[in-house]
């Protein structure tokens, strides 16, 4: 097949962590494709010329690797438009989706409507505004639209009001954005991916080891998630094969399935849960996980379900390629 | 300013007819007017043509694949009249867009997102009902049980879909066009749903919402796209004072990009 990968080559800036990541997941994805026997092409969407080139193009599928539009997260919605646009068949789930889950509050609202367990929450404008007494500390606080973890980090996990202030005011000042106030769910953390295809396969589940962590840092910031060298990094740990009973893993993966369902997901995607009194609270799904060919939980869980990487770009292809007939 | 008038793909005379009268108004204030028919090559167009505002008239009167055309102008970085992507896409999904509404405190006629195969037996609402589907324009009048059965037959079975009570009340349509609510005369009990729903939805420029008129107005429906011609707005933006030059150019001055 002719595949095209849009991508982003943050050619114009300095990349950080997470840009290098996604720069070096595209590339790995076109070596692969390679393998498999496909004509690869490149398509910069940080580059007007190379979008005109895609709109001219004629490709099979589109493998959609770009996250950001002028720096922008909400370009990852804008170029699956584009390739729904082009009646270009892609890899990823519908462009309304995507944009739908940009903002954390609309996903809790639609699942709170469908009764999956969230953390109760409160959204901060400024933080003047006086906190719910229904949301005792601890409580954690994020950005409602940071993706990739970015906002999160070792004070994000707050203990009184003064703190709550603090980080709400970086959120809204450093990030521009109201800040989500979420009760903080003790328990054991577990990550459920899920691999589309005629039926979604629900991959093995993926326990967070914090144990070795102090009680305020058993979270994922952004340094476990992107900085290699950050003792968060290397001390939050993916455990396989998970300790849980049969009826706790059926309860984890009924829901998992039941979020990606009541989004209308059809793509690769991934449910964070806190377990917590026999009851998984989601704390986020993500819709475009991290599927770089070194380290992500995604790619781990294809392993442990019997796909080398090599399969999982198959998988995701072949995925993509149906959803057109 | 340069103006790119993005028409819709299909030339219909009626719309056509309209089409002209909004270049006209926009020539007459001297502005510089490029018109092109919607098409795979109009972001091309508009990166070439280098625009001050893109008109997207193209989502007002053409419903397939134009919630798409806000992504496309954010990816040339555009300014452009009417609302975004998000916006433009949720309004027209409801399967979506009401639990979202109903969790947010705005009121609604009873409903159920339900997929096909089990709405006959677990709808639970009260007769007439209207059938809405995601991407689709039109809503199905069901007068009974047997109009729904006979509907969602035709219906693909795993397909989310929603149902509604049909509401027989007069119905009021408000027109929000940033910050302000036309007609003039609309009920102040209009006012705080109709800019919760403007807020939540994050659009932009003209929207349209109808409401039921009573004490507790319920949503009935809403378009984040409407023409901005159309009698019933031409109606409601002159108890303002407001003329087509007048609307036209608010449009054009609310133009942005999310």
């Amino acid at each position: 097949m002719e595949i095209g990968i849009t991508f982003n080559s943050f050619a114009h800036k300095k990349m950080l962590p997470e840009e290098r990541e996604l720069k070096a997941t595209s590339l790995a994805i076109g070596k692969h494709l390679r393998k498999l026997g496909h004509h690869v092409q490149y398509f910069d969407m940080d580059n007007p010329d190379d979008i005109k080139a895609l709109c001219r193009a004629r490709i099979d599928v589109a493998f959609d690797t770009c996250e950001r539009i002028h720096d922008d997260p909400r370009g990852e919605a804008y170029t699956a438009a584009l390739l729904e646009f082009l009646d270009i068949p892609h890899t990823r789930t519908s462009s309304f989706q995507i944009a739908l889950g940009v903002n954390k509050v609309r996903a809790k609202l639609l699942l709170a409507y469908n009764h999956i367990p969230i953390p109760r929450f409160q959204v901060f404008q400024n933080e003047e505004e006086e906190l719910r007494p229904d949301l005792p500390f601890p409580l954690f606080v994020k950005g409602v639209a940071c993706e990739n973890s970015i906002g999160i980090d070792e004070h994000s996990l707050v203990t009184n009001p003064q703190e709550l202030k603090d980080q709400v005011h970086k959120i809204n000042t450093l990030y521009n954005q109201p800040a989500l106030v979420e009760e903080f769910i003790p328990g054991r953390e577990f990550s459920v991916a899920i691999l589309p295809g005629k039926t979604n396969a629900i991959l093995p589940i993926m326990e967070i080891e914090f144990d070795d962590l102090p009680p305020q840092k058993r979270f994922l910031d952004y340094n476990a998630k992107w900085v290699t060298h950050s003792d968060q990094y290397k001390r939050t740990v993916p455990i396989y094969p998970v300790n849980l009973t049969i009826e706790e893993q059926k309860t984890i993966s009924e829901t998992a399935l039941n979020c990606f369902n009541i989004f209308g997901l059809h793509s690769y995607a991934r449910v964070d849960m806190r377990y917590n009194d026999h009851t998984p609270y989601v704390l986020e799904i993500n819709q475009n996980p991290s599927i770089n060919e070194t380290g992500s939980g995604y790619v781990h869980s294809c392993e442990n379900h019997g796909l080398n990487y090599t399969e999982m770009i198959e998988a995701l292809l072949e995925n993509a390629a149906q959803r057109l007939q | 300013m340069k103006i790119f008038l993005l028409k819709p793909s299909v030339e219909i005379p009626a719309v056509n007819l309209k089409i002209d009268r909004i270049k006209a108004i926009l020539n007459k204030s001297g502005n510089i007017v490029v018109e092109q028919g919607l098409s795979k090559y109009f972001f091309s167009q508009i990166i070439a043509e280098k625009p001050d505002v893109v008109f997207n008239l193209a989502s007002i009167f053409e419903w397939e694949k134009t919630i798409h055309i806000p992504a496309i102008l954010e990816i040339a970085a555009v300014r452009y009249t009417g609302s975004g992507f998000l916006a433009l896409s949720l309004s027209r999904n409801p399967t979506k867009l009401l639990p979202l509404f109903e969790k947010s405190g705005v009121r609604l006629s009873p409903y159920k997102v339900l997929p096909a195969a089990q709405a006959v037996s677990t709808h639970s609402l009260r007769f007439p009902l209207d059938l809405c589907r995601d991407g689709n324009p039109d809503k199905i009048y069901l007068a009974d049980e047997q109009a729904l059965i006979n509907a969602l037959e035709k219906l693909p079975q795993e397909e989310q879909l929603t149902l509604r009570e049909h509401l027989q009340e007069k119905i009021q349509s408000v027109f929000i066009l940033d910050s302000t609510v036309l007609p003039n005369s609309t009920a102040p009990a209009l006012l705080p749903p109709a800019l919760t729903t403007y807020r939540l939805l994050e659009a932009r420029g003209l929207m349209r919402l109808d409401f039921t008129i009573s004490i507790e107005p319920v949503l009935v429906n809403i378009n984040a796209a409407p023409d901005p011609l159309e009698e019933v707005f031409l109606k409601a933006a002159s108890s303002a004072g407001w003329d087509e030059q007048k609307i036209i150019q608010t449009i054009i001055e609310h133009a942005g990009r999310d």
